[in-house]
């Protein structure tokens, strides 16, 4: 299961709000996004580049590059000739369609009849959003149950498909035909995710053995951390495999599934490769070293056998194992070995295991003796040191290639605001264009003061996503700050009629006008 | 932080006694509540659950006669429950932020976010309502008797031990909605349709005698409206004093007929059960808070007001009542909730009432104090109140329990103890691999210096180093507000002379800021926590805390 702290509310992430779900009146306009959301209930104009939606407190243009569908209730379909040509064969009585001419009225039924169509597809896409009408999707491993549009669900089942076999082929792993198929369960977005998995605030993703049930959440505003959830829930389920009746130590289970998360994957050649950087756990490493060689150099850093003792880790710790999984895995010395390790603890029958709840697990005593003689070291104190090394040397953070952008995002959420702003940089810097790195980043200079550069990220996030309501409010605030008071207050209006329910607009609104009868 | 679940180990196979499974309770008699103005059928024999008066959204509760469990009979076994919950439309008027000023300097901030509706109020409550992931199975509309109804049905799936059905119709009128809501382990809900339909078309609307209780919301103040360390001891006596006995007046108004009252100058009790258990109940209370007078003398002024005391005839009530949309179990509300339930050991129940006596006593006698306390002091406070057992013929005595020597042998056989001296002098840290210092000791501390350990050198240790801890406290505060408006006065002048820009350029950085308010926080409380140890505990050398550890570890492992 993938862990994270629990993001308080004023730190960067917001909640997808009203612009899901609800079909308005019949026939009413609508707009279907690339990121699987549905604009609906607000009146909507096509123009050349985009469309426009009209809300009572200001327009949101979405450009065209951001839709996959629209249906407007009053294109009547008649056709209206604007050209010389256009003109001239109106009055033959004849409309453009496709690359040639065809009678007027025929043409208009069969843009009525697609438009109908259209309007079909979408709502049938909008319905699946709820669970009991989900897809299901079965193949041969898996059965996917998914809230997805079909083109963004496909990357996933490929995604699973591949990983399986790359898996499968490194650690010749095969299933009993008891397993049975692994129900893969894929969210469209977090807050769904949360009400039907059940799962409690502050976890991404988990994996169920006991009833071979994987969950995780389509996050549209970072595809990276998807991914990252995906591989990692994946490892679980995958290791399951190897022995269904073994409970992997948590520094090992967690530390092989964020080494597999960090795999890189290519949705048009469908290849994985494993190996990579975990950019955030790597930069909450390096965090918790300089936070605590302050205190005491001798327990900066995370002893092995302490590590491996654990019967239960957190967030920080998941780094450390990751780290540790990286190491011996990178290693010509000890990779065999490790690998053999990982294998031995759940199949050889020499290694002693006792009982965890329903399942089997080895003890920390003899997973250090089998660690040590598969890897050929004398002591945990020296293959420890090894370890710590390999830190300083091969993943210090200015020697690896860190995803900027999810460095940021764990920065900001243990409250590093300088190391946020940045890595935040960098990523910009590095071309990263998501709505979230720019918000992100902009709200941090805001809350600095830094309101001319703020409002320029702050403006490039609504660029990629013009429904950000947050990013609205803090335009809002920017303009506030320089003076163009009512200007301002209108983006937070507008701000709260996309986002209805986010209690942070409303209490910026109030604290704007408690400053102005205050005189600030 | 949550890992894997893993479900097969609560897993239990337990057989459904008395009544066979599948019996379904047929719809019985009506209730009705004039304060929200309808009247419904809830199955026969069913528990009416008397509703507390700060619930302001739940109007009514039914508790099922016995536990249902899953199709194998797996599970902890769930009562089923049918509920009442109303949402007045006026209410939706005050959604939003709004700011009150109280005066020239104050203002209060309040965030009214009142459930819109009630699938609102599932999603927003599902702590208390699903308990689990779920998903709407069916979404109908209907009329019953010209009225519109929603009905809805949830499946509850995920992360359950038994799946759970939910089944809810709401009822539109004019000014408000009622949603009739009943929650039954799914595998049960075949059997039992007919009578849940028929209690869930059963509601009509009768002529309210009230207008509806409580406010509209589910909000927080962001800006608290009156700081009570402003007042005089005086003002303050009157205020909680007037606030309590109002709570306790509206309280007793509202008691159904089949509870009790008891008073005393400190309790007010509220009771469910039999006269004589409420009794006992009373006077362990009384007991407790007389032994923390004669223990701790003059630890505090402050007026500690009547504390409520709910006596439940069983958990499920009590969990029942506790459960709304304001939590009462764990919150600063003075309401004390224990039930007559020998399940756990009926020791469990005065444990839990001894340590919430304790908490109240603190938190009104010196709040200053009880705020500043480090958790190893509360929790060893608590902890040892927790083994304070009611007893015929002294009235209260100190009993250990045996889990509690089991403990102690562990920590130490784990070489996770911790010396004496080293508890009360640090804050409570964790090494590199997340072991934290004495942890699941400080019960075992300080019950051992209040009973067998206090003598000699560290007799009445515990009451001195709370007194002195207090003063320190005092002392630090004074001075901390001192620094504070020196440090701001300093800012002023230097913004005054241009030498700190005001805006729209990098400001001080505030995690910078932060950090160093932590660390003062840090330093101040070492502070206190080093003068109160040496005034407690100053004139025991090093070799005497040796020997004293030895005797509290003998002690602790029952030797």
């Amino acid at each position: 299961m993938r862990a994270i702290p629990r993001i308080p509310v004023g730190l960067g992430l917001f909640v997808l709000g009203a612009c899901l779900a609800v079909v308005g009146p019949a026939q009413a306009d609508m707009l279907s996004l690339k990121d699987g959301r549905f604009i609906t209930g607000r009146p909507i104009e096509k123009g050349e580049l985009g469309f426009t939606v009209k809300y009572e407190h200001g327009d949101v243009f979405v450009p065209a590059a951001l839709v996959a569908d629209y249906y407007r209730s009053d294109e009547a379909g008649e056709f209206v000739p604007t050209t010389d040509e256009e003109k001239a064969k109106a009055e033959e009585g004849l409309a453009p369609w496709r690359d040639g001419w065809i009678k007027r009225a025929r043409r208009d039924k069969l843009v009525k009849e697609q438009d109908a169509a259209r309007r079909t597809r979408m709502e049938q896409q909008q319905a699946r959003r709820k669970w009991r009408d989900r897809a299901i999707v079965k193949t041969k491993l898996f059965e996917f149950h998914h809230t997805l549009p079909d083109d963004l669900f496909q990357e996933f089942q490929d995604l699973f498909e591949t990983y399986y076999k790359v898996f499968s082929k490194e650690w010749k792993i095969r299933p009993d035909k008891d397993f049975g198929r692994v129900t893969i369960n894929i969210y469209h977005d977090e807050e769904y995710y949360q009400q039907v998995s059940g799962a409690p605030s502050g976890v991404v993703g988990w994996y169920m053995p006991a009833n071979r049930d994987l969950h995780f959440f389509y996050d549209r505003n970072r595809h990276r951390f998807t991914l990252d959830v995906m591989f990692h829930e994946g490892n679980h389920m995958l290791t399951h495999m190897i022995d269904t009746r073994m409970w992997y130590p948590a520094w090992l289970g967690e530390g092989m599934a964020e080494y597999y998360g960090a795999s890189e994957w290519n949705a048009e050649t469908k290849e994985m490769r494993v190996g990579g950087i975990q950019s955030s756990r790597l930069c909450v490493l390096w965090a918790q070293v300089e936070e605590r060689e302050k205190r005491d150099k001798h327990t900066a850093w995370q002893g092995l056998q302490a590590l491996i003792e654990m019967d239960r880790i957190g967030a920080v710790e998941y780094s450390w194992a990751w780290s540790l999984c990286h190491f011996l895995l990178s290693s010509e010395q000890y990779g065999k070995g490790f690998r053999k390790f990982y294998k031995d603890l759940g199949t050889d029958k020499k290694v002693k295991r006792v009982a965890y709840g329903p399942f089997v697990t080895v003890p920390a005593a003899e997973q250090i003796e089998l660690l040590l003689k598969s890897l050929k070291v004398k002591s945990i104190e020296a293959l420890e040191k090894e370890w710590h090394d390999y830190i300083r040397k091969e993943l210090a953070l200015d020697l690896v290639d860190l995803d900027y952008a999810g460095a940021g995002w764990i920065m900001s959420l243990y409250g590093e605001r300088k190391k946020a702003e940045e890595f935040f940089e960098k990523a910009v810097a590095a071309g990263e264009q998501s709505g979230y790195v720019y918000y992100s980043y902009g709200k941090l200079l805001y809350d600095q003061g830094q309101r001319d550069r703020a409002g320029e990220l702050i403006q490039k996030a609504l660029d990629v996503d013009p429904f950000h309501a947050r990013a609205w409010m803090t335009k809002g605030l920017c303009h506030i700050r320089k003076g163009r008071r009512e200007e301002g207050l209108k983006f937070i209006d507008l701000a709260m009629e996309i986002d209805p329910d986010d209690t942070e607009i409303w209490l910026a609104r109030i604290w704007e006008e408690e400053r102005v009868e205050d005189g600030r | 932080m949550l890992r894997y679940l893993v479900g097969c180990a609560f897993v239990l196979t337990l057989l459904a006694g008395g009544l066979p499974a599948s019996a379904e309770d047929k719809p019985g008699e009506y209730h009705q509540n004039d304060t929200w103005g309808f009247r419904v059928r809830f199955p026969q024999k069913w528990n009416v659950v008397h509703m507390s008066t700060k619930e302001q959204w739940i109007c009514a509760k039914f508790l099922g006669r016995r536990e249902l469990y899953g199709e194998k009979g797996e599970g902890w076994g769930e009562t089923p429950e049918m509920w009442v919950v109303g949402f007045p439309t006026a209410r939706q008027r005050e959604r939003g932020a709004k700011r009150t000023k109280v005066n020239e300097t104050l203002s209060v901030i309040s965030v009214e976010n009142p459930y819109r509706d009630f699938k609102d109020f599932v999603k927003r409550e599902k702590g208390l309502t699903t308990e689990g992931g779920y998903f709407y199975t069916k979404e109908e509309e209907t009329t019953i008797d010209d009225v519109p109804v929603s009905i809805y049905e949830i499946k509850v799936e995920k992360m359950v031990e038994v799946p759970r059905a939910i089944l809810t119709y709401v009822y539109h009128f004019d000014d408000v909605d009622f949603a009739v809501m009943f929650k039954i382990p799914w595998h049960h809900y075949a059997d039992w349709s007919k009578s849940i339909e028929t209690c869930l078309k059963s509601l009509k609307a009768v002529e309210r005698t009230k207008p509806f209780p409580g406010g509209s919301t589910t909000g927080s103040k962001i800006v608290e409206d009156e700081d009570e360390s402003t007042l005089t001891p005086a003002e303050r006596k009157a205020k909680r004093m007037q606030k309590v006995e109002a709570f306790i007046k509206d309280e007793r108004d509202n008691l159904p007929k089949d509870w009790e009252y008891f008073e005393t100058k400190r309790f007010a009790l509220f009771s469910h059960t039999d006269s004589k258990y409420a009794k006992r109940v009373l006077d362990h209370a009384e007991n407790v808070f007389e032994y923390l007078e004669e223990t701790f003398p003059g630890l505090g002024d402050d007026y500690v007001p009547r504390a409520i005391i709910r006596v439940f005839a069983g958990r499920e009530e009590e969990r029942a009542f506790g459960e709304g949309t304001t939590s009462l179990w764990f919150s600063n509300d003075d309401q004390i909730l224990v039930s007559k339930d020998n399940s756990g050991g009926m020791l469990f129940e005065f444990s839990w009432l001894s340590s919430r006596v304790t908490n109240l006593w603190l938190r009104y006698k010196n709040k200053l104090l009880a705020d500043n306390m480090s958790p190893f002091i509360r929790w060893g406070l608590e902890g040892h109140m927790e083994n304070m057992r009611p007893s015929k013929r002294k009235g209260l005595i100190y009993a250990r329990d045996a889990g509690d020597i089991l403990s102690a042998r562990q920590l130490f056989s784990e070489g996770k103890a911790q010396p004496i001296r080293q508890l009360f002098e640090q804050e409570r840290k964790a090494d590199a691999s997340g072991v934290t210092f004495g942890f699941g000791q400080e019960d075992s501390v300080f019950s051992w210096l209040l009973t067998d350990g206090n003598r000699g050198k560290v007799k009445n240790g515990v009451a001195k180093y709370l007194g002195s801890l207090d003063d320190a406290i005092r002392l630090e505060e004074k001075k901390w507000e001192e620094e504070e408006a020196k440090r701001i006065e300093e800012w002023k002048q230097r913004v005054e002379k241009g030498e700190v820009p005001e805006d729209d350029s990098r400001k001080p950085d505030p995690e910078d800021a932060w950090k160093e308010y932590e660390r003062r926080v840090s330093e101040k409380r070492d502070a206190i926590r080093k003068h109160a140890f040496e005034v407690a505990f100053g004139e025991v050398s090093e070799k005497e805390w040796e020997r004293l550890d030895e005797k509290w570890q003998k002690w602790a492992i029952g030797k």
